[in-house]
């Protein structure tokens, strides 16, 4: 019943990020869900790049290493998929 | 105004992240088979949905559990790195399935998470008071790998991976209950995230539907927090238990390919 209301939604794949900017410009909706739902996404990455780092400025070489290494595993993850 | 369908999730989220803030879970393990049978999500869109789901339930404890200075960041540090690697795994295998096994991964998932719960005995008296008693965390290399597994299912499953985390922190690695359930939050949110950003590479995520739900979520983490102790566990636990079979038959049943009454002919 729900799936076939005729409820004007734009259910897909998320925009290009080309394309994000200019539909931002113009104010629609989804465009600033997406950037939303972005940045909650990115937020534990870039927690996880500050614990590194404090940790590497802390001179804990082994824990740097350890956080270095799964932030290194998340990016090369995402730039594999992103390249298919 | 708002379409009834953006209600509805955001609805269904509140009530997800209520429940699950008041159990102790985040949420998704109810969520991600809810979305399936209801049909509004393919199955994979509606696990990443519940990553997402995981990262707002987590950030939404997160304050309370760091002021309290609850979360071990060293021991979440190093767990990371097993669950991160597992998420990824995960993530990818799940694209690698057929959606009937998903679906029957997950129905086996909710039954087994449905069996632990009922010999799990009631851990209130433990939750009391806000003081952290000394400890040393031990085992490690089975720590690690038992993370990795939980990422996997995580990654795999679109759920957030503490009811795996929290008894291996507590019962194997020797780490107090609170401390355990907040850095199982702790990493929770970069689990999910690792997983997350594969399912929205792959375009699996689908944005109109999973804001609102995000936003229920949230909002329902908060909600429950505050109403934790005020409501009788047991009951909870009941329910809860009613809840992880019924969707576990309901899911394994989707698998082998009978419809749910309500969806009408596919």
């Amino acid at each position: 019943m729900l799936a076939d209301s005729s409820v004007p939604l734009q259910v897909g794949p998320p925009m290009p990020w080309a394309a994000l900017a200019g539909q931002l410009a113009e104010f629609n909706p989804y465009a600033v869900i997406q950037v939303g739902l972005v940045v909650l996404l990115v937020t534990p990455v870039v927690r996880l790049g500050v614990g590194a780092l404090s940790s590497l400025l802390k001179g804990e070489l082994g824990y740097a290493l350890v956080s270095f290494a799964a932030l290194g595993l998340i990016l090369v993850s995402v730039f594999l998929v992103q390249r298919r | 105004m708002l379409a009834p369908l953006v209600i509805v999730l955001i609805a269904l989220g509140l009530l997800a992240g209520t429940f699950g803030a008041l159990v102790g879970l985040g949420g998704s393990i109810i969520l991600v088979p809810v979305l399936t049978l209801m049909g509004i999500f393919p199955v994979r869109s509606a696990i990443g949905a519940g990553l997402l789901c995981v990262i707002a339930s987590s950030s939404a404890a997160a304050g309370v559990y760091v002021r309290r200075g609850w979360v071990d960041v060293r021991l979440g540090m190093l767990l990371e790195l097993g669950t991160v690697a597992g998420a990824v795994a995960g993530a990818v295998v799940a694209t690698l399935l057929p959606e009937a096994w998903l679906k029957a991964l997950f129905g086996v998932f909710l039954l087994g998470a449905a069996v632990l719960m009922w010999r799990r005995p009631p851990s209130e008296a433990e939750e009391v008071g806000d003081t952290v008693p000394e400890y040393h965390a031990r085992n490690y290399p089975l720590g690690l790998g038992v993370s990795t597994a939980a990422g996997g299912v995580s990654g795999l499953l679109g759920i957030g991976g503490g009811p795996i985390q929290v008894p291996l922190m507590y019962l194997a690695m020797d780490v107090p209950l609170k401390i355990a359930a907040a850095t199982s939050n702790f990493i929770m949110g970069v689990t999910a995230a690792a997983g997350a950003l594969l399912y929205y590479g792959r375009g699996e995520v689908i944005v109109a539907l999973t804001g609102p739900l995000v936003l229920g979520v949230f909002l329902g983490a908060q909600l429950g927090s505050r109403l934790a102790r005020r409501v009788q566990s047991r009951v909870i636990q009941l329910l809860l238990l009613v809840i992880l079979l019924g969707l576990g038959v309901l899911m394994l049943g989707e698998a082998a390919g009978y419809t749910a009454p309500w969806r009408g002919a596919r």
